[in-house]
């Protein structure tokens, strides 16, 4: 019954504690056997125990009872007669009974009479008695009897007990029982020795032979039958298994031996087929990596825009998959016939040191032997010892033994080789060669396009270039523009603040001499401003017919330029502690140049100060000038060049962009940003240019680039006398200042000046004075008038009276003549402010001229 | 003469109908001795006329008790048997109940009255010095202010009465 009980249960142990598993059933089947008697033992003791302790208790309480009853008793008469010496005594005879802890006598009225206890301090007695008790508590068995007398109730006993008796008990049961265990677990285990054999002997027997069977591979041995029981009938199974197995061991040795035939039948076969796919495979695996070869470098073709990283890239993937030592791609250029190597890759760089070439070498195209390639053919050297080339024999020299050149073509034209070499002779099949001319194909159009968009981009950036210097011009002349606008406005205020103060410093009129003073110094500052605005004007004046030109030059202007700015470049800086230095490098064959040497040296200066003033922490400035030789004809050069560079702070692009623009500076108060503009109207006037390079930290240089050759001018000399006959003049002008200002001059000539404030009315008072018979000689006009300005007035003057001079007034002179637009019906032009001088000059022009005619 | 708290204490109840006074007072306390002894002494089968008959107590000469005795037995039984109260006043009477208390006023007569009961089972209690050495069976005595009584246990073995032990454990010398 118990051992499908226990198996499980031993299983469940063995899941949770693998290691019981490995116990030896000898040793399980003892502890069963052991555990399950101890067991046993216990839960009968603990029964009997149990029932004796039980018994006990109810015993204890009928002798108290029966204690109480004797004491009660004996003590009637003593509790009747209240006696309490003898209550006293009759207690005291519990001496005898060592469980008795307490005990106490109480009268009918509750009162006690008398009291008993072992250790007399320990025991605190019940006040009240109580009525008839009894019961366990605290470790004590306490209990209360009435005393009757004659059915009377006379008192109550109290009696109190230890159970020291049952704890006495108890521990001897306890030892009893652990004795009695002892022993009986003792023989158990004896007898268990004894027994359990029957089980384990047979079960070991049967693993052993379960071990050599499966250890040794022995099938024919049999296990020793012990009994017809359940060990029994697994032995006889076991036995049954191993035969069977014995069978089929024997089946299976025998089909393994006819299969290892047929195995090493087919294995032979199939090798054979094997052998014939790897064939196959490889073949096309090589197919597949020139495909994957010719793909890949077409794409890296397609993704690079740049010749020399394609044919690298070619000539990497080439090397490494094909199998090359050498790679190579050169160029031709068809004048020298040559060609050039633009890449270069040989595995081995030994090799590479032996043959000494390098990219950006030239060979002969006739010495390589590769000339059919010009042709269109394929060059195969299968030896290249048999080849007598000076390149070949190079390629021999090295090692190299066979190669193939590959023309690259394009539209027919022949315009580079690709050589691919191996150091075995004979190593290049026509697989190689068709693969290789295929790819040369691909190459060469990727080259070809790579050249084209490089064309292409040249264009594009030059085209950018002039777009740039376009814009910058046009920029340039708009704000020359502007500034003449300024200057016109300027002076047309100005002019009456000079021309008065001239009458009237001329002609005193009573001034003392402290109001002349005053008004000279009126004047001065009238001519300040006048001259402020006229180098607003420099920037983009055009050169004047009359300017006197001269014969310069440029070395001695910049000795004289360092010379002039000594104290800015040396003296000053140096109280400060900041060294500059300068440095001429003067080409002695610089021709002189037709020039107006105070602008140019205006210029120069300029320059130079703007050098000392870029470089705070000192620094170098060096002037060079020379001949620009290049694309002269007759050996003389057409321009010179002079440089003035430094060693300051530079410029950013954005400023080195606009620093010619008039009022742009980045000196803040201190410059008037007029400095550089000016120079770029000299340079304009002088017909050459300004070239600028700079960077930041490191320094500016300005180029003044000047044509030798200048359009020689019609440099008249100018007439010294300036007495003009009384003429009859016509003023025709919109600002009754000026009018007026011009009324005074020309009056104090001793002309006769008629003025008019608008060009209708102008017209009419012409018209009048011709019908009159008494015409006008000259006609001056202002040019910005309201309704009918000075260029309508010229026109119309002229179709009634061409032979009638016109002389136009106005605050963009200077503008005018340059743009081209000055009518032709104006014969002069003078800018504002007029200055008696020059009106002066202009008629006496006119007088010459009518006196011509 | 008082008596102690203690025993007064002890007898209050049964007092209480009988005297205003809350301590019980000396023949007070001995009635209710006498009453007692009648639950610790055997008489013989021949001291009754029938089993129903009552316990005697018979008080001779003066009646030092009152009504006190009266009052104690009232409604009381031992052995089943009620109790009742006589006043005697000649000797011969006296042999006709149980219990004899000899008043202190009879002590001249006590040798006679001694002498006429000797034979009879009658238990003799009284209040006299010697009166145990006389012949007497239980005598009152106070010790201490407290109620004792002596036993002379031989004259009652003689008149046939049975005292129990446990009485004559609380007897004094």
């Amino acid at each position: 019954m118990k051992a499908p009980v226990i198996s499980p249960c031993l299983y469940q142990k063995a899941t949770l504690v693998p290691r019981s598993q490995d116990i030896s059933i000898k040793r399980k089947l003892t502890a069963i056997i052991m555990i399950a008697s101890a067991v046993a033992l216990l839960l009968v003791s603990a029964g009997f125990v149990t029932y004796d302790l039980l018994t006990f208790r109810k015993t204890m309480t009928t002798d108290l009872s029966t204690l109480a009853e004797i004491i009660g008793n004996q003590s009637t008469a003593a509790l009747t007669y209240e006696d309490k010496d003898v209550a006293k005594e009759i207690l005291g005879a519990l001496k005898a009974k060592k469980h008795i802890v307490a005990a106490a006598l109480y009268d009918k009225n509750g009162q006690r009479l008398a009291s008993y206890s072992v250790n007399r301090a320990a025991i605190s007695f019940p006040i009240r008695p109580e009525g008839e008790t009894v019961r366990f508590e605290n470790s004590a068995l306490v209990l209360f009897h009435e005393i009757r007398l004659d059915g009377d109730f006379a008192g109550t006993v109290y009696l109190r007990s230890d159970l020291q008796a049952i704890h006495e008990r108890f521990a001897r049961y306890a030892a009893m029982i652990l004795v009695f265990m002892a022993a009986s677990l003792v023989v158990t285990l004896f007898l268990s020795g004894l027994l359990q054999g029957v089980i384990s002997r047979p079960i070991f027997h049967l693993a052993e032979i379960a071990r050599a069977v499966s250890g040794g591979k022995n099938y024919s041995v049999r296990a020793t039958k012990y009994g017809g029981d359940e060990l029994g009938q697994l032995t006889d199974s076991f036995n049954e298994m191993l035969g069977q197995i014995q069978q089929r061991d024997a089946d299976l040795q025998q089909a393994h031996d006819k299969l290892e035939i047929r195995v090493a039948e087919r294995t032979q076969e199939l090798s054979a087929e094997i052998a014939e796919r790897r064939r196959t495979e490889r073949e096309l695996t090589r197919q597949f990596v020139r495909l994957n070869l010719l793909n890949q470098i077409t794409q890296a073709i397609s993704e690079r825009q740049n010749t020399d990283s394609l044919l690298h890239v070619v000539l990497r993937q080439l090397e490494g998959h094909l199998g090359l030592d050498l790679g190579m791609v050169a160029l031709f250029d068809a004048k020298p016939h040559t060609l050039n190597v633009a890449a270069l890759s040989i595995r081995d760089s030994v090799l590479a040191a032996r043959l000494d070439l390098h990219e950006g070498d030239t060979l002969s195209l006739s010495e390589t032997g590769f000339e059919l390639c010009e042709r269109g053919q394929t060059v195969y050297f299968a030896d290249t010892v048999n080849v007598t080339a000076p390149f070949t024999e190079k390629l021999v020299a090295a090692g190299w033994r066979s190669a193939v050149a590959v023309p690259l073509m394009v539209e027919e034209k022949f315009f580079g080789v690709l050589l691919s070499a191996r150091l075995k002779a004979d190593a290049f099949n026509s697989n190689d060669s068709e693969f290789l001319r295929m790819l040369s194909e691909h190459v060469a159009l990727a080259a070809h396009q790579e050249r084209l968009h490089k064309n292409l981009e040249n264009a594009y950036n030059e085209l950018r270039q002039t777009q740039a210097t376009i814009l910058q011009q046009e920029r340039l002349k708009a704000l020359g523009q502007m500034a003449s606008g300024i200057a016109h406005d300027v002076n047309n205020a100005l002019s009456p603040i000079v021309g008065f103060s001239e009458i009237v410093l001329n002609e005193e009129y009573g001034l003392n001499a402290e109001g002349k003073k005053f008004l000279r110094y009126i004047r001065t500052a009238g001519d300040d401003i006048a001259h402020i605005v006229a180098r607003l004007r420099e920037f983009y004046r055009a050169r004047e017919d009359n300017e006197p030109l001269q014969q310069l030059s440029l070395n001695a202007l910049a000795e004289q330029v360092i010379d002039m700015t000594r104290p800015r470049w040396r003296d000053i800086p140096q109280s400060k502690g900041i060294t500059i230095e300068t440095q001429t490098d003067l080409a002695p064959d610089v021709p002189t140049l037709m020039g107006i040497e105070s602008e140019i040296r205006e210029a120069l200066t300029n320059l130079v100060l703007n050098a000392v003033d870029a470089m705070p922490n000192g620094g170098k400035i060096t002037i060079r000038t020379w001949s620009l030789r290049h694309e002269t004809q007759n050996g003389r050069p057409e321009q010179v060049a002079l440089e003035i560079s430094d060693t300051g702070t530079g410029m950013n692009e954005e400023t080195r962009k606009r620093c010619l623009e008039p009022f742009f500076s980045t000196k803040g108060k201190r410059g008037t940003g007029l400095g550089l503009a000016m120079v770029y109207g000299v340079m304009e006037r002088h017909e050459g240019s300004v070239e600028i390079e700079s960077e930041l930290g490191k320094g500016t240089t300005f180029r003044l680039v000047f044509p030798v050759r200048i359009k020689p001018s019609k440099n008249e000399e100018k007439e010294k006398s300036l007495v003009v006959e009384p003429l009859q003049i016509l003023c025709i002008d919109d600002e009754p200042l000026l009018r007026e200002l011009i009324k005074q001059i020309l009056e104090r000539d001793g002309h006769e000046v008629e003025v008019t404030d608008s060009g209708q009315s102008g017209l009419d008072e012409f018209r009048i004075a011709r019908e009159r018979g008494r015409p006008f000689d000259v006609v001056i006009t202002d040019l910005g008038m309201p309704y009918l300005d000075g260029r309508q007035v010229a026109k119309a003057l002229k179709r009634e009276s061409p032979t009638t001079p016109v002389v136009m007034l106005t605050g963009w002179g200077a503008f005018m003549k340059e743009d081209g637009n000055t009518p032709e019906e104006v014969d002069s032009v003078i800018s504002k402010p007029p200055r008696a001088r020059e009106l002066r000059e202009v008629l006496s022009r006119f007088h010459a001229v009518q006196r011509k005619i | 003469m008082a008596v102690t708290l203690v025993l007064g204490l002890v007898f209050l109840l049964e007092f209480r109908g009988l005297a205003q006074d809350s301590s019980p007072t000396e023949y007070q306390i001995k009635a209710a001795f006498l009453y007692h002894f009648a639950q610790f002494v055997e008489w013989p089968q021949r001291a009754f006329a029938s089993s129903h008959s009552p316990i005697v107590i018979g008080v001779l000469g003066e009646n030092v008790f009152g009504g006190n005795l009266q009052q104690i037995i009232r409604n009381k039984t031992v052995n089943h048997r009620p109790f009742q109260v006589k006043q005697f006043h000649a000797v011969p009477e006296t042999t006709n109940c149980q219990i004899l208390f000899i008043s202190p006023s009879e002590r001249r007569r006590l040798p006679e009255i001694l002498k006429r009961l000797s034979g009879a089972s009658v238990l003799t209690v009284s209040e006299m010095d010697h009166f145990t050495d006389s012949g007497g069976m239980i005598n009152f005595v106070i010790l201490n202010d407290e109620v004792h009584f002596q036993i002379n246990n031989d004259a009652a073995k003689k008149a046939g009465l049975q005292i129990s032990s446990k009485l004559l454990t609380l007897a004094v010398r």
